[in-house]
């Protein structure tokens, strides 16, 4: 069934747990900071790639009956007998859609810890009061085993708090399949966009099918990988019973430091099995631990994540 | 409804037991349990672990392991036939193989144990030559054929395997014996020629390797009997459960020739002393042992204990009404299996012919013993060394026995005066120049009455006492029979014979030191040797060989003479020469009847090789694979079959394992 906007209104609180005022106050500082990099020429706006009717000279191409004539070159006609038609790289608002999942695996944290899917939930709202800022179109696409309800798109930094509600709402639930919440995602997104997916990745299936189809529809995928290091540090070691967050699945194993050294080679396989995927559709993949602090996993995104090139 | 004290016990124990199970499996240590976000990741981290844990390792191993078994297995089903010792070579390409099937007397023991059933040896030659034809490749060429007194062809070249098969199970046991000599050469003589000549023997008989290997073409033997399996070792001695009638003599008592002694010679092969019975039956029809041996005709029973060996049993007043004599030796324990019934047998016949009073100073020796008993007309008086004073019984004892030659064996005292006299084992001091060891000896007067008939090629002789070289031999009439021959070509006599002033015969032989004994030149010898010293102008009687040729003098050399063949009805005889001539296997009497009523009657006795007291002493030499007995009596399955059972059921389990590690 596909999911249709949510409205703004019927949207519940701001969690005061995860977006209290030091939050809204370092996202301004986040914000500032951002806008300075952006003006040093380290960063610049995003423009969009269409190709239109805007100010800036793109392109020549040749002229076809029905063309404007208007936008014909008639310099380049009066110097060299060329008929070519001018044409401008139009300017639009960007659309950021940030997909936040909201699988079971999310919810699994270290004790007294906070959880991968808070994170994600702040990264996710710092990260849209920059794009509100710079006049993008902001949308919030929780997923599991399918897109959930997309929030309206809103545009201006008046809209921030419209974003944080429809982060409050955002509970831990069922499994992760990405690459059907993609499809649901772009049947009801006809346009396209930086989608910022926000995970743990844990996708039995994968990732790759689910990137492709974004970059085929026009999208600009940015995985955000979530993880939390602290759990590859297992102190307590011995006979366990491993279960599995989303399928409640049981493994029992005798925990040992061998047996964490593999999965620690695992999990580094994964991640670099995640980036590789993402290198093929041109995109860009951060590992972010959800033991660093939101605002210093907001400026790694800066920085090395091109979030505002 | 009431239980049972016990079952109640019972039921309480059980159900004490599930509760302390079910206890137990409440108590059991708890695993913490923690959450993960990805269960996929660490059931992969598990897997590769396990691959390189030692279990695993070992599985892989064992995998490996499985797969040797299943390649050797496989290997197995293709060459079991090539590393069975049991079996002959296949042969590798396309061949020509005779099948020759011994179907004598001797192959009707029931002495082969098949599954706690004694089974006769001819079911199961037929079962080893079933099995071996089933082996071979469809291109192999079988000639089948059997042998006994003569060799016959079932199915020749080209025929298919069920016509094989179907002439194999169609051969039955006869009653005579198998020159298994003549019967390789002419089987040779059938396949030489043809692609991949060969001849398999299935037979319970054996010749010396060097006759076996003198045949053309290859020859393999498949044996079988008490004596074939694994462990059979021909250079060993065997001692068989077998009583025998080897000689059988009936000698009319002088004053009353209706009345006489019959002299059986028994041979007890068990090692032991056994005590047994002879049967004595007598009839004036008859010719087999089939034939005699009913109720009516049963003329005594005699107990005898019998040492181990040849014994010789005279039983005396016998009634000599009745012209044909059976006796027939059995066992009195019924724990004792007698292995080979076909030669308990001996067959007489009372005879109105003169005796030879014989005088045989010397050791027991059963060789002589049977080779003077097989001649049927030696009256026998025999003395030990120590008992013989010539001079005492030149006096008293020959007035009184009136012996016609005298024979001194091992004895240095001279002979009686005028008696003819046979000297052997010879006194090296005395009557001899020096020793010869492993000698040849050689025929040097063929034409010599004692010598018709003889050879002594392929004797063995281990020492010979060479005798003085003779000077004037015309003026002694003494002539030289045979010489023994030494490295650089010298020869010395070793047999003489004299004519002056009484015949007289030496011999530098030893019974003991020749397997001459063996041999069937000694009765030939021994007959001749009397006849000549008794001045007969015919050799003795002698029984009649089964299977080999044979001629009977006829006493009217021409006319209307009648043969009967044991078991057969009366047809015309063939005569050559004055000689009654042929061949038979059947075992019996055989008689040649003229129309004026003249007749002549013969005994059969088996040649020296079908006799298991041969076999023991000379061995199958020739056997290159004895065979392993027998488990099963017939079987459709082929032998490779249970090594492809076994790599399936492998093959099955490797893939189990594969399932089971797939899933992990």
């Amino acid at each position: 069934m596909a999911a249709q906007p949510s409205d703004d209104h019927a949207s519940p609180q701001v969690r005061s747990d995860l977006f209290d005022p030091s939050f809204l106050g370092r996202v301004e500082q986040l914000a500032l900071l951002a806008r300075r990099m952006a003006t040093s020429g380290a960063q610049a706006h995003r423009r969009s790639k269409k190709i239109g009717s805007g100010l800036e000279f793109a392109e020549h191409r040749d002229y076809s009956a029905g063309d404007d004539m208007a936008q014909l070159d008639w310099a380049l006609l009066a110097r060299s007998d060329q008929v070519q038609i001018r044409e401008y790289e139009e300017e639009e608002d960007l659309s950021v859609y940030f997909l936040v999942d909201h699988s079971q695996s999310m919810a699994v944290g270290a004790e007294g810890e906070i959880s991968l899917l808070d994170r994600a939930l702040q990264i996710a709202a710092a990260l849209g009061y920059i794009s509100l800022s710079n006049l993008d179109r902001v949308s919030v696409v929780p997923f599991a085993q399918g897109a959930g309800a997309p929030m309206r798109a809103v545009r201006g930094r008046g809209q921030f708090f419209a974003v944080l509600r429809a982060l409050s709402a955002v509970k831990p639930a069922g499994k992760t399949d990405i690459r059907k919440a993609i499809d649901d995602f772009v049947r009801h997104q006809p346009r396209p966009g930086l989608v910022v997916l926000i995970s743990d990745f844990f996708d039995p299936s994968g990732l790759g099918d689910a990137l492709r189809l974004l970059a085929y529809r026009g999208f600009e995928p940015m995985l955000l990988h979530l993880c939390d290091l602290q759990l590859l540090q297992a102190g307590a070691f011995g006979d366990v019973t491993l279960v599995d967050s989303e399928t409640g699945e049981l493994c029992e194993i005798t925990l040992t430091p061998a047996l964490m050294a593999d999965y620690r080679k695992a999990f580094e396989a994964f991640s670099a099995d995640l980036e590789r995927a993402a290198r093929q559709v041109a995109a860009r993949c951060l590992q972010l631990d959800v033991a660093v602090p939101f605002d210093e996993a907001v400026l790694k995104v800066f920085r090395q994540g091109g979030f505002l090139g | 409804m009431n239980l049972s004290g016990d079952l109640y016990d019972w039921l309480l124990r059980a159900l004490a037991a599930l509760a302390a199970l079910v206890l137990l499996y409440l108590l059991r240590p708890r695993r913490r349990q923690v959450e993960v976000p990805f269960g996929g990741l660490w059931r992969q981290v598990l897997g590769a672990a396990q691959a390189r844990s030692l279990g695993r390792r070992w599985q892989r191993l064992l995998s490996f392991l499985i797969f040797l078994v299943i390649l050797a297995l496989l290997l197995g089903s293709q060459l079991h036939d090539l590393l069975d010792p049991t079996l002959p070579v296949r042969p590798p390409r396309r061949g020509s193989t005779v099948l020759l099937l011994d179907r004598s007397a001797s192959m009707a023991t029931r002495d082969v144990v098949v599954q706690g059933v004694a089974t006769a040896r001819l079911d199961e030659a037929k079962q080893r030559a079933r099995e071996w034809l089933e082996r071979q490749p469809t291109d192999e060429d079988v000639l089948l054929a059997v042998a006994s007194g003569s060799l016959e062809v079932r199915a020749g070249w080209g025929s298919d395997r069920a016509a094989l098969l179907q002439a194999l199970d169609q051969v039955d046991a006869s009653q005579g014996g198998l020159d298994l000599n003549r019967a390789l050469h002419s089987t040779a003589q059938m396949v030489q020629g043809r692609p991949g000549p060969r001849v398999l023997v299935v037979s319970d008989g054996g010749l010396p390797l060097q006759e076996v290997e003198a045949q053309p073409v290859p020859v393999q033997w498949l044996w079988v009997g008490p004596l074939a399996g694994p462990s059979f070792d021909p250079k060993q001695a065997y001692h068989l459960d077998n009583l025998a009638v080897e000689q059988a003599a009936i000698r009319a008592q002088a004053d009353d020739p209706d009345r006489g002694t019959l002299t059986v010679q028994v041979r007890n092969d068990t090692g032991k002393p056994v005590p047994a019975r002879l049967a004595i039956f007598a009839a004036d029809r008859g010719q087999t042992p089939a034939e005699l041996a009913r109720d009516r005709n049963l003329r005594r029973l005699v107990d005898v204990e019998l040492p181990a060996g040849a014994t010789t049993v005279q039983v005396a007043d016998l009634d000599l009404v009745d012209a044909r004599v059976a006796v027939r030796v059995e066992p009195s324990q019924p724990s004792l299996v007698d292995r080979a019934r076909w030669d308990d047998w001996g067959l007489a016949v009372v005879a109105a012919q003169r005796r030879l009073k014989v005088l045989w100073v010397g050791e027991e020796n059963h060789y002589l013993g049977a080779a003077l008993a097989a001649t049927g007309r030696v009256e026998l008086q025999r003395l030990a060394p120590g008992d013989y004073q010539p001079a005492a019984w030149r006096a008293a004892d020959r007035a009184r026995h009136g012996v016609d030659l005298a024979i001194l064996d091992g004895v240095s005292a001279e002979p009686p005066d005028g008696v003819p006299s046979w000297r052997l084992g010879l006194d090296l001091a005395r009557d001899a120049t020096q020793l010869a060891h492993n000698p040849e000896v050689l025929v040097r007067t063929a034409d010599h009455p004692t010598m018709r008939g003889v050879s002594f090629q392929d004797t063995n002789f281990d020492v010979v006492r060479l005798l003085p070289a003779l000077g004037n031999a015309s003026g002694t009439g003494q002539v030289v029979l045979a010489a023994a021959t030494q490295g650089g070509g010298r020869s010395a006599p070793v047999m003489v014979a004299s004519e002056t002033p009484v015949r007289r015969l030496t011999w530098g032989i030893d019974l003991a030191e020749t397997d001459l004994v063996g041999r069937y030149a000694l009765p030939i010898l021994v007959s001749n040797a009397l006849a000549w010293l008794a001045g007969e102008d015919q050799p003795l009687l002698q029984p009649l060989e089964l299977g080999r040729p044979w001629a009977v003098d006829a006493p009217i050399p021409s006319g209307d003479w009648q043969y009967r063949e044991p078991g057969q009805p009366p047809r015309p005889a063939r005569l050559s020469a004055g000689q009654f001539v042929g061949l038979s296997e059947a075992f019996g009497l055989h008689q040649w009847i003229h129309a004026s009523g003249e007749t002549v009657v013969r005994p059969t006795c088996l040649p020296a090789s079908e006799r298991p007291a041969a076999l023991q002493r000379q061995g199958p030499a020739v056997v290159d694979r004895p065979a392993a007995p027998p488990t099963e009596t017939h079987s459709n399955w082929p032998n490779y079959m249970p090594y492809l059972a076994a790599a399936l059921a492998a093959l099955l389990l490797e893939w189990t394992a594969y399932l089971r590690r797939r899933t992990v």
